[in-house]
């Protein structure tokens, strides 16, 4: 039996700062007091996931240089009541990550998202909400961070059969269960989230040329099957035949029509085959 | 006086209504990483406020931190210095085979709820005897907010701030919003407990959002203050007119400026009729 020790508020501060600085001691003193309680005598009384809900708050006001770029995010999983609990179950990676150096909004950002994706139950309505509206703040982020980085400028070209479409550089695609502008509107708003009509749909993303704008456009599944097999490597007629092939009754003709509103949209640039085989 | 917290959103805010606010809250912690931002002097009274000096605390802050402090509180003018009745270092964990320390102290860059005891209210008394040598101008203390009991304590959090007041006669910070998330949590009245407060010693009042998640009420700089916070403000303000006012609304910079404007109004009206 572990001897009783001097019982002082140095040892339970002590015990206190130590987990809040420690997010993975911290876990490991939720899952197992004890292990604690040979530190102080008042360690086992300590009301460690408590203490890491804690450590939850102050990781997300870690993470409060992010909200000028989500606000709607932060907002929701606030008025969700699932932000402490999140970035409770975070912070172990949000330390490894100050811990490295990587304080960036990006890197924060990519660390948060890829997290986020195991940690959202997507089945749950509002979980599948919280990911569509960081996915969709992200994408105006990413956009606006990269905007005049590629250098690159758009080309444009004939679309034909021999045409090579790829991707513009810095256009973002995602699948979502609602429109996202709406959704973002109505968190913003402090609206019912059941007031947000749910159907899923993808969603584009681009910079236009006018400097700071970002065109959000809801595409049909074979702007967003172009969007995705638009690489660099397949001319439209290779692309068409593709989908041909796995039962798709197409015409070429239409997928050049397709190609072509991906391209006055900003979302696809479409070269010769031999200027993209170099 | 009424101001704002520094954040993200303030000085836009400050631009799209200019003379809605007396002084701006400045954090040390800013300054001490973006001395520039100290330049904000230059266009409105700036108060300073600290996390810093763990006054509840057994470790005691490096002496240049706390020159660091006196030099920005003197460049800046502000008229005191704002800091947490709380502690943000302490002893390392011992290694209990050994006998040794495992690791140099633990500094946190937050504040975080002491033990609520005689032998903090204490130690705090004497860190703010020995803190307020190191400055021309005087400390104010705030309240923290209790999330969870604090081991090893024998009152409550409002017989903890009431005591360390009266014995070191120091001036008060009263975060309306950490008193009602300690009522929330801790299971008080704070209609009737605020009334306990010395509040003659009353110098600045702290007012923002709270949520509640998991079944406890959480600090929420990015919403604004509930109808309880509001309430006690008035109940305060007819009481006693604190000198300041600071509106702590800086994690969220996309709170509209008619919500804020509202939250402004409703305590200028409480103030002109208290």
């Amino acid at each position: 039996m572990a001897k009783a020790r001097v019982q002082s508020a140095r040892e339970v501060h002590s015990v206190l700062a130590a987990g809040m600085a420690d997010p993975e001691l911290l876990e490991n003193w939720c899952s197992d007091p004890s292990t604690a309680a040979t530190l102080s005598a008042h360690a086992a009384e300590i009301d460690f996931e408590q203490v890491r809900r804690f450590s939850g708050l102050v990781t997300k006001v870690r993470y409060s240089d992010l909200r000028s770029n989500f606000p709607a995010t932060f907002r929701l999983l606030d008025g969700a009541g699932l932000s402490i609990e999140l970035f409770a179950s975070y912070a172990p990676r949000a330390a490894a990550l100050s811990k490295a150096g990587l304080n960036s909004k990006s890197d924060k950002l990519a660390a948060l998202l890829e997290f986020l994706n195991g940690w959202l139950v997507l089945e749950d309505p509002v979980h599948a909400l919280v990911w569509d509206v960081i996915r969709h703040e992200g994408a105006i982020f990413q956009i606006q961070t990269n905007a005049g980085r590629s250098g690159r400028p758009a080309v444009i070209a004939e679309v034909t059969r021999d045409s090579t479409p790829v991707r513009s550089a810095g256009a973002v695609m995602h699948c979502m269960t609602c429109n996202p502008v709406e959704a973002v509107r109505v968190v913003r708003t402090h609206g019912s989230l059941d007031s947000i009509p749910r159907e899923p749909a993808v969603y584009a993303y681009c910079a236009t040329v006018r400097e700071g704008q970002i065109r959000i456009i809801g595409i049909d599944e074979l702007c967003a099957f172009l969007m995705e097999a638009a690489d660099g490597t397949g001319t439209i007629a290779e692309l068409a035949e593709r989908l041909r092939e796995s039962g798709v009754d197409l015409e070429t003709e239409e997928l050049i029509d397709a190609v072509r509103g991906l391209v006055r949209a900003g979302l696809l640039e479409s070269t010769e085959g031999s200027e993209a085989c170099g | 006086m009424l101001g704002f917290a520094h954040g993200p959103g303030t000085l836009p805010f400050l631009d799209r209504n200019p003379g809605v606010a007396d002084f701006v809250e400045l954090p040390f912690e800013l300054l001490r990483h973006d001395p520039a931002a100290a330049s904000i002097r230059n266009r409105i009274p700036v108060i300073l406020h600290c996390a810093s000096m763990s006054i509840a605390g057994f470790v005691p802050p490096a002496k240049t931190t706390l020159e660091e402090i006196a030099r920005a509180a003197e460049e800046i003018g502000t008229p005191w210095i704002g800091e947490h009745l709380a502690f943000m270092m302490a002893d390392p964990l011992p290694d209990l085979l050994k006998g040794a320390a495992l690791h140099d102290p633990t500094t946190l860059t937050y504040t975080v709820c002491p033990q609520l005891s005689e032998e903090v209210v204490d130690m705090a008394c004497r860190n703010l005897a020995d803190l307020q040598s190191h400055f021309s101008m005087p400390l104010v203390v705030e309240n923290s907010p209790q999330y969870f009991p604090i081991p090893g304590s024998t009152m409550s959090i409002v017989d903890f701030v009431i005591e360390v007041h009266r014995r070191a006669k120091v001036g008060m910070l009263l975060d309306l919003t950490h008193f009602t998330i300690s009522s929330m949590n801790m299971g008080f009245d704070p209609h009737q407990e605020i009334l306990r407060l010395p509040l003659e010693q009353l110098v600045e009042l702290h007012v923002s959002g709270l949520d509640v998640q998991e079944g406890t009420a959480w600090d929420n700089h990015g919403e604004v203050a509930n109808d309880t916070v509001l309430e006690l403000a008035a109940a305060v303000l007819e009481r006693v007119r604190p000198s300041a006012i600071t509106f702590e609304y800086n994690w969220a910079p996309d709170l509209p400026d008619s919500v804020l404007l509202e939250q402004m109004g409703r305590i200028r009206r409480v103030l002109r009729h208290g």
